[in-house]
């Protein structure tokens, strides 16, 4: 991370976790969703915790709730009952700005598919997060952050120019730009063939190594669980080793 | 705190310049271009023929303002005017006898101060200086065989002719019109024309800067001073300013229909855009963004389009309008193009206020957007304090846009309900068809069903383009045809007044004698001074017209069965009445006075006719058509069986199509009826038809603004469905459908809401003009099939037209292809 990067976020910074302490927690994570005639609990009773720079798979089949357990780690939202602590700080106390801070801080995202602006450049689709919180040298880094994962020949080419390995390389270089602490992956590959899934699944691990990032990624793909320091299903709502 | 709006702004600045560059922008930008335009382009228009009228009656008024007495007007209003750096000018006028070659006629001398008229052309009006030298009105030159340098003896003091002119009509009103002589007014007092008994008129004329006379006339009107009559060129007379009310009443329709089109496009291109603006605020607020922040980002943006979009706008509009000025002045001899910086600035805040009103929805729908949306979808219905906004917003277009804000907004509302349900009744029928058809037609009705939401909008937009299309080309037409020809060839032009008892043979002997059929109306001049005995006096109406109206006397018809050309609106029942009200004659009242005095059946009022005092009960209400130039009254009442009111006749007929001519006629009265006033209304009438034609051109030119906010409204509401459109070719390209089957079903889709559309927007159309025509222009009403079949046929081919222009490309693409450019 440059100096002025790292500036601008130790001002915005929240209370930073110990060291050995994990970057995520998950006490006894219950969420249930009700509709008129039934409560639904779809993530019952988890715990977890994650280490700094673990990379952790969370396998499971289409509608196990992923997801949601997702969603519920990035604090996008909340548990119904126990308790996520996300870089040290309980989330249940935290109202949504100032999760949305944390996210700022210290998240990323890469979607299973890519989430880029169609009408936007490789560049301007990168340029977005640090735009987003007038980061100094924005254009460099963006630019710095596309030659690293391989795209500095493709900076002003829109999405439906790219294809769709090219389009998560995109979405990584988005994602690492702001050299967050912990990284969610939402089906990295799920959308693209082996070989280019191999692709983006290397430059994921060689990102997360050299940046020291914090990975938790869920899929269904347990190939690229095993490539992972560990590996948990999500069953029935319950995380298992 | 401050400096992070500042870098937001400057982040959302970027943004937007990027958004520009990419043509992100570009419908809504259209559309905030067009209502800004609208908006300026019509006030600046308005404002001008306005303005150009009000300096024309200044003209014919020879000043700005006038105040008249019977007594010696105040020199302190001399003054205050001369402290308000107005111009002033002094008259006194009377009528006398005027002497010429053994031949006596009666004239209106008017003494007037040097630098009369203060505003006028001058050929118009004689530039007095201070000799005894004394102008005269060309129809009296005719009359009395006077040439230059004739010796007119006037009172005591003989004067020289020194030239003739040609009053411009006054436009205040018939009763305005006589044949006058000038003579400076320092040599009044020689002519010892002044006694004590004489009934002397005074007149203070002022003109100048606009805001000075207004803030003179307010003083004036705050004395409260009883003797003081005013004129004013901005309020010009009944016959004028009612055709002027209609005529602005098209072009406000007009701007409006322009302004809420584009509104429309706006709707519907931010419901387009909004997809895609939830999808990168979701992305941003997951990557840490607050919601007020994204708020700020995108109401900056939003706000910086509606500048870029309403500056060209109002650029574009003034622009436009230099383009009409040469137009004008064919109007107008001396123009007065409106140059206030506050039509700039209305026409600037329009196209804020329309965009914002617009697309307030999709703005709050976007920046409430969940990060959540980014894993799973998430239901997001907007609330109904965010429509009350929109509508507030809307509500401030239409209020600062027209005076019939109820009637705007009761058909905004009934049309886009009536749409609106009918939108889901067919639906209905499409799915009911559906299971009853079979190949590809059942499949684009499949397609049309597939996102009921959508359909509902485009059919609802569609509908509403066309419905303004249709009102526009064919109702215009019919309204305009029907306004134009509310002035039916035969218009009375001309106008005989002051005909004496005992002349009225005469009179009727000589009109015939060319032929001319006119009717000799008894009538008397009276003021109305008390309803039901309590007094009516000047001073307490709250009312301008009502306050005129009693300061001076009007003619009152003295008949016993009403005109046929008067409508009857209400009328008294005699079995209900008691002998005290049976006992009193009966007087009918025109609606318009009923309404604005309070009058009602049975009500007694007392006139004073010349000092007499005469009661009658109203036994009727009547509606009059004040541009159809017949003669027309207030109030009409019973003759006793005494003939004691001081009766004299009134009569007007066509002129223009006889063989003889106005002042041919003149000079003929003058020998056989003296006294006898001929009007020559021809000047009026060319007015108010110079008027209406200046409506309808510009009305047509607004069409223009219309069509365009159509077409664009059009293709957004194309736009707005493209993805699911194609992800539905897509799908049956992948299970084997042809392309030609897929053109098929791609293209029966835009055929179906194309009828639809049509076939509502004709209903509506129909309705409407029948509206506008029976409500406020008071016209007769009148089908046209053409309309409906029009409307119809134009939604197909509209919409066939566009569906193959936005979608050849994808029709003959390759799924492939497709599938990449939507993915």
């Amino acid at each position: 991370m440059t100096e002025s990067l790292q500036k601008k976020f130790s001002n915005n910074a929240v209370d930073q976790p110990l060291e050995n302490e994990p970057v995520l927690a998950l006490e006894k994570v219950h969420y249930h969703v009700s509709s008129d005639e039934e409560v639904l609990s779809i993530i019952k009773g988890c715990d977890l915790s994650v280490q700094p720079g673990e990379k952790l798979a969370i396998v499971g089949r289409s509608g196990s709730g992923k997801s949601t357990l997702l969603a519920l780690m990035a604090g996008l939202e909340l548990p119904s009952e126990g308790e996520i602590r996300l870089l040290g700080q309980a989330l249940s106390s935290l109202n949504e700005d100032e999760r949305a801070k944390i996210r700022a801080m210290a998240v990323g995202f890469v979607f299973q598919n890519f989430q880029l602006m169609p009408s936007m450049t490789a560049l301007e689709n990168v340029l977005m997060p640090l735009e987003l919180f007038q980061m100094p040298n924005a254009e460099q880094e963006a630019r710095s952050a596309l030659e690293r994962v391989g795209l500095s020949n493709r900076l002003t080419h829109r999405p439906s120019e790219l294809s769709g390995g090219e389009q998560q390389r995109v979405a990584i270089a988005r994602a690492f730009v702001t050299r967050p602490k912990i990284l969610f992956a939402d089906e990295p590959t799920g959308n693209l063939d082996e070989t280019t899934a191999t692709q983006i699944q290397n430059l994921l691990f060689q990102l997360n190594d050299e940046l020291k990032t914090t990975l938790v990624l869920v899929t269904h793909d347990n190939r690229l669980a095993q490539q992972c320091d560990r590996a948990l299903s999500l069953q029935n709502g319950q995380l298992q080793a | 705190m401050k400096k992070t709006y500042f870098l937001e702004l400057l982040t959302a600045s970027k943004w937007f310049l990027r958004g520009i560059k990419r043509g992100d922008w570009v419908w809504l930008l259209l559309a905030v271009m067009i209502a800004s335009a609208t908006v300026t382009f019509v006030e600046k228009l308005g404002q001008t023929v306005k303005q150009s009228m009000v300096r024309q009656a200044a003209n014919n008024l020879g000043a700005d303002y006038v105040i008249r007495s019977s007594r010696p007007i105040d020199a302190k209003w001399q003054q205050k005017a001369q402290q308000l750096g107005l111009e002033t000018a002094q008259a006194q006028s009377l009528i006398t006898m005027a002497l010429s070659n053994d031949q006596f006629q009666l004239v209106q001398l008017r003494a007037v101060s040097p630098n009369t008229p203060l505003r006028s052309q001058t050929q118009n009006y004689p530039k007095v200086s201070g000799g005894k030298q004394v102008w005269a009105e060309q129809n009296l030159v005719s009359m009395m065989g006077l040439s230059k340098d004739s010796q007119i003896t006037l009172g005591k003091q003989t004067f020289s002719l020194a030239g003739s002119f040609q009053p411009v009509s006054s436009g205040i009103g018939m009763g305005a019109f006589a044949y006058q002589m000038v003579i400076p007014l320092s040599q009044l007092e020689t002519t010892d024309l002044k006694g004590p008994g004489s009934r002397v008129g005074y007149e203070l004329s002022v003109a100048g800067n606009p805001a000075a006379i207004k803030n003179f006339a307010r003083q004036v009107e705050q004395a409260e001073n009883p003797h003081l009559q005013t004129l004013s060129a901005q309020a010009p007379s009944q016959d004028l300013a009612k055709s002027l009310d209609t005529a602005w009443l098209f072009l406000e329709l007009a701007a409006l229909s322009a302004v809420m089109v584009a509104g429309l496009s706006i709707l519907i291109a931010s419901r387009f855009y909004l997809q895609r603006w939830q999808s990168s605020i979701a992305l941003m607020r997951a990557f840490g963004a607050q919601r007020a922040q994204m708020s700020r980002l995108f109401a900056f943006q939003l706000s910086w389009l509606a500048v870029l979009g309403s500056g060209v706008g109002v650029l574009l509009g003034a622009g436009l309008f230099q383009l009409v000025i040469p137009v004008l002045q064919t109007y107008f001899q001396s123009l007065v193009v409106a140059d206030s910086g506050w039509i700039y600035l209305h026409g600037f805040l329009m196209g804020f206020l329309v965009l914002w009103g617009f697309a307030w929805q999709a703005f709050r729908s976007a920046v409430q957007t969940s990060p959540l949306q980014l894993l799973k979808s998430v239901d997001s219905t907007p609330k109904m304090k965010q429509w009350l906004i929109s509508l507030g917003l809307v509500l401030i277009v239409v209020i600062s846009m027209t005076g019939y804000v109820f009637w705007v907004l009761l058909g905004l509302l009934m049309t886009g309900t009536v749409l609106y349900l009918a939108a889901i009744g067919l639906l209905k029928l499409v799915q009911a068809l559906q299971s009853q058809s079979k190949g590809w037609f059942k499949l684009s009705l499949a397609a049309l069903s597939k996102e009921p939401g959508l359909v509902k909008i485009q059919l609802v937009s569609i509908g509403l383009v066309l419905f303004v299309l249709m009102l526009m080309t064919f109702v215009r037409q019919d309204l305009m045809y029907n306004w134009q020809t509310s002035l039916p060839k035969n218009t009375p032009d001309t106008f005989l007044v002051n005909v004496q008892p005992d002349q009225k043979q005469t009179v009727i002997e000589l009109l015939n004698s060319h032929q001319i059929n006119a009717p000799l109306v008894p009538m008397a001049r009276g003021r109305l001074v008390a309803v039901n005995d309590t007094p009516v006096k000047a001073k307490d109406q709250t009312s301008d017209r009502a306050r005129r109206l009693l300061e001076r006397e009007s003619n009152i018809a003295v008949l016993s069965t009403l005109p046929s050309y008067n409508e009857l609106v209400q009328q008294s029942q005699a079995e209900s009445l008691t002998s005290e009200q049976k006992a009193l004659l009966t007087v009918s009242v025109e609606e318009g006075m009923a309404e604005l005095f309070g009058i009602q059946l049975n009500d007694v009022l007392t006139f004073s006719f010349t000092g007499q005092e005469k009661q009658y009960r109203v036994d009727s209400i009547r509606r009059v058509q004040w541009q159809s130039f017949r003669l027309n009254f207030f109030f009409i009442v019973q003759p006793g069986e005494q003939p004691s009111l001081p009766i004299s006749y009134i009569s007007n007929f066509t002129l223009s199509n006889k063989t003889i001519s106005a002042s041919q006629l003149t000079q003929q009265l003058a020998q056989q009826a003296p006294g006898v006033l001929l009007i020559d209304a021809k000047r009026i009438l060319s007015q108010v038809q110079t008027i209406m034609s200046q409506a309808s051109w510009a009305v047509t030119a607004l069409y223009g603004f219309t069509l365009l906010a159509s077409l664009i409204v059009l293709f957004t509401a194309t736009m707005a469905s493209q993805q699911t459109r194609v992800q539905s070719w897509l799908l049956l390209r992948t299970i084997g459908a042809t392309q030609k089957e897929i053109i098929k079903i791609g293209l029966m889709e835009f055929v179906l809401l194309g009828a639809l559309a049509g076939l509502l927007a004709a209903i509506f159309a129909q309705l409407a003009s029948w509206g506008i025509g029976y409500f406020v222009l008071e016209i007769p009403f009148s089908f046209n099939p053409v309309l409906w079949v029009t409307s119809m046929l134009t939604g197909i081919f509209i919409l066939l037209m566009i569906g193959w222009l936005t979608q050849k490309r994808y029709l003959r693409q390759s799924p492939r292809r497709m599938a990449q450019k939507w993915s």
